[in-house]
């Protein structure tokens, strides 16, 4: 279990509403497994900080993100794309967590290999257990690759 | 058969009997047996006095020999007034003089047939008025030498006739146009010359292609053909888009409808021309503008989303975690802003839902209406069951419709039936009958009933005729229902009494 493991889980947060950016610390404040959330606010911020560029030279390499499809600068979809034809990204667990329920937005992201497609329930015990449920999956039940 | 054809072929008739009996009494006439030739006689009198016609028979004088009852009636004269007098004494005054040398003329020249070929014929009756006539002329040989028999027919109702209907077309507001079988025009009114420009003289006698655009000019005169050979009454251009063409060679969106008319000339079309411009640009307008609205609303309400469900996740988070730690008001004010801000999510989630039924309706198929409500009844079991309801249905057709919709409507309808159901158990039958090319669904309950000064307003979006508190929900279903109907060419609405059950009805078109 990694509630055994020496580093807490790294969950990367790629959100720029900070409504939903504290909303989902919330959520997870009580999961089970000792987790870090960082935060990125655009697509552009969240690929320097998962290839550790400049500032982020020194940044964790997250176990999980979460990934908004909706972003500035950079948005979700190419984010997506990138990270899963990047060999030292590819590995990582990529949930797209958004409002949208649009089917070509499905499609789309699973296409570009997204590991799950889960939209943002409107009701907030809704939201906090889907949270929750998609740390339990990930953090707890499903054996992640830690190099 | 109109009177006025009726009359002719009468005319025509008693001429052809009338010839027969002339030819009858030359040939005896010739054989000089005075007996037989008395009854011939007799014979070809009999058949000129009761020929419906009225019979005029003159010598190369211009001395009338011979006249029938007809006669009389048509020119008001008692028989004895014009035997032995001049043919003239009928010819009206302005017409007289020149009359002889027309006669003396068909004396040298006899042969059987109309006078007065494409002119306006008059008689002149005893009295002084005047009656136009058609008048036939047959040169009869005897020994006694040669005469003329002529026929007389009052045309007085078929001009009026004739009159009236040229009246009616000109005044009537929409373009009129009649042609021949050749495709010639023969008649057009103020409208027409209105619409496309051109003087009446500058269309009469004309082809009709003359209006029709280039670009279906030519293929124009076989569609006319074959309109000439299954003549009926209908719009032209079934599903096509029509324009005519003005002089001046701009084009205008035309609606035309081909009325075949039969006529002793043979059979003409009247066809009534419409100039649609003015429509075609408001259903364009109309169109344009519902699309703008459904996008509209569709984006409105999806960005709405977003900001609302902060306010409601931090508003129950807030209740969530501060229950109990503050006073009785702030509890209350908190239940209050969770209230509005659950209220709006469900508004804004009908509004959404309101708005796909026309931007994501799948196409309309053939679909087995029967298997459609099983779907509904088995997402309804559990609430049935909560209910007691008893639930039948007839078996029903198949009819052209998007599933997924039309099970909405089934959803819809019988949950309302359960929900505003009365003190007995809910009773509830979905029925089904044919009404010409469509079918008639029912959903009947024995529910509270609505009174009839509402049979509209539950249809409009978002109206409610009770109490939140009583009955929950935001007004949309019937909105949607509706939409849905409508936008499978059907109508929807209510019959019910207040107390004594309600019953849903719309229509769906057969498969």
């Amino acid at each position: 279990m990694y509630a055994t493991s020496a580093r807490p889980v790294e969950i990367l947060l790629v959100e720029d509403n900070p409504g939903d950016v504290r909303l989902t610390q919330e959520a997870l404040r009580d999961a089970k497994v000792r987790n870090q959330i960082q935060v990125a606010v655009d697509g552009v911020e969240a690929l320097a900080l998962l290839r550790r560029e400049g500032q982020y030279i020194n940044a964790a390499r997250p176990d999980l993100i979460l990934l908004d499809l909706n972003l500035p600068r950079k948005g979700g979809r190419e984010v997506l794309e990138e990270i899963k034809v990047d060999d030292r990204l590819k590995h990582i667990p990529v949930v797209i967590l958004t409002t949208s329920q649009a089917e070509q937005d499905i499609l789309e992201s699973y296409r570009l290999r997204a590991n799950a497609y889960v939209t943002k329930p409107v009701d907030l015990e809704q939201f906090l257990r889907v949270v929750k449920s998609i740390e339990q999956f990930w953090l707890e039940i499903v054996k992640l690759s830690r190099p | 058969m109109n009177p006025g054809l009726a009359f002719l072929l009468g005319g025509l008739f008693g001429g052809a009997l009338l010839l027969g009996a002339v030819a009858w009494w030359r040939r005896t006439g010739a054989a000089g047996d005075a007996l037989a030739r008395e009854s011939a006689d007799a014979r070809f009198r009999a058949v000129v006095e009761s020929a419906p016609s009225g019979m005029l028979m003159i010598d190369p004088s211009g001395t009338i020999v011979l006249i029938n009852r007809e006669t009389e009636r048509l020119f008001g004269y008692a028989r004895a007034e014009l035997l032995g007098g001049p043919l003239e004494r009928l010819v009206p005054e302005r017409y007289r003089a020149g009359h002889p040398a027309f006669r003396i003329d068909f004396f040298r020249h006899p042969q059987t047939r109309s006078m007065g070929a494409g002119r306006e014929l008059y008689g002149l009756r005893k009295d002084g008025s005047e009656l136009p006539v058609e008048i036939g002329l047959n040169p009869i040989e005897t020994p006694e030498g040669q005469f003329v028999l002529a026929s007389v027919v009052d045309i007085t109702a078929r001009k009026r006739a004739e009159a009236r209907f040229r009246a009616a077309v000109e005044s009537s507001p929409n373009g009129m146009v009649m042609i021949d079988g050749g495709g010639k025009i023969l008649l057009v009114n103020r409208e027409i010359e209105r619409l496309f420009g051109y003087g009446r003289e500058e269309l009469l006698g004309q082809a009709i292609e003359l209006l029709v655009p280039a670009r279906v000019r030519e293929r124009h005169p076989g569609l006319r053909t074959e309109f000439f050979a299954h003549p009926q009454t209908r719009s032209m251009g079934a599903g096509r888009d029509l324009f005519g063409v003005r002089k001046d060679g701009t084009e205008m969106p035309v609606e035309i409808g081909l009325n075949p008319i039969e006529t002793d000339e043979g059979l003409f079309v009247l066809a009534s021309v419409v100039d649609i411009t003015q429509r075609k640009r408001s259903e364009g307008e109309l169109k344009r503008s519902n699309e703008e609205l459904e996008r509209f609303a569709y984006v409105a309400s999806h960005d709405l989303q977003e900001p609302l469900r902060m306010v409601g996740s931090y508003v129950q988070l807030l209740a969530k975690r501060y229950q109990g730690k503050l006073d009785k008001d702030a509890n209350d004010f908190i239940g209050f802003a969770l209230d509005g801000a659950l209220r709006m999510q469900r508004l804004i989630q009908d509004l959404l839902a309101f708005s796909r039924v026309s931007t994501r309706g799948a196409d309309l198929v053939p679909t087995d209406a029967d298997a459609v409500l099983g779907n509904a009844l088995a997402n309804l079991k559990l609430t049935i069951e909560e209910c007691g309801a008893a639930v039948s249905h007839d078996r029903l057709p198949t009819v052209k419709a998007d599933a997924g919709q039309l099970e909405h409507v089934f959803l819809n309808l019988i949950s309302n039936a359960l929900k505003f159901r009365g003190t007995a158990p809910p009773a509830i039958h979905i029925g089904a009958s044919r009404e010409d090319g469509d079918w008639r669904f029912s959903v009947r309950d024995n529910g509270i009933g609505i009174e009839p000064q509402y049979f509209e307003r539950i249809f409009v979006i978002f109206q409610r005729l009770n109490a939140r508190a009583d009955y929950p929900g935001t007004g949309i279903g019937l909105a949607i229902v509706k939409k849905i109907v409508e936008r499978h060419g059907g109508r929807i609405w209510v019959e019910s009494v207040a107390g004594s059950g309600t019953t849903f009805l719309f229509t769906l078109s057969a498969a």
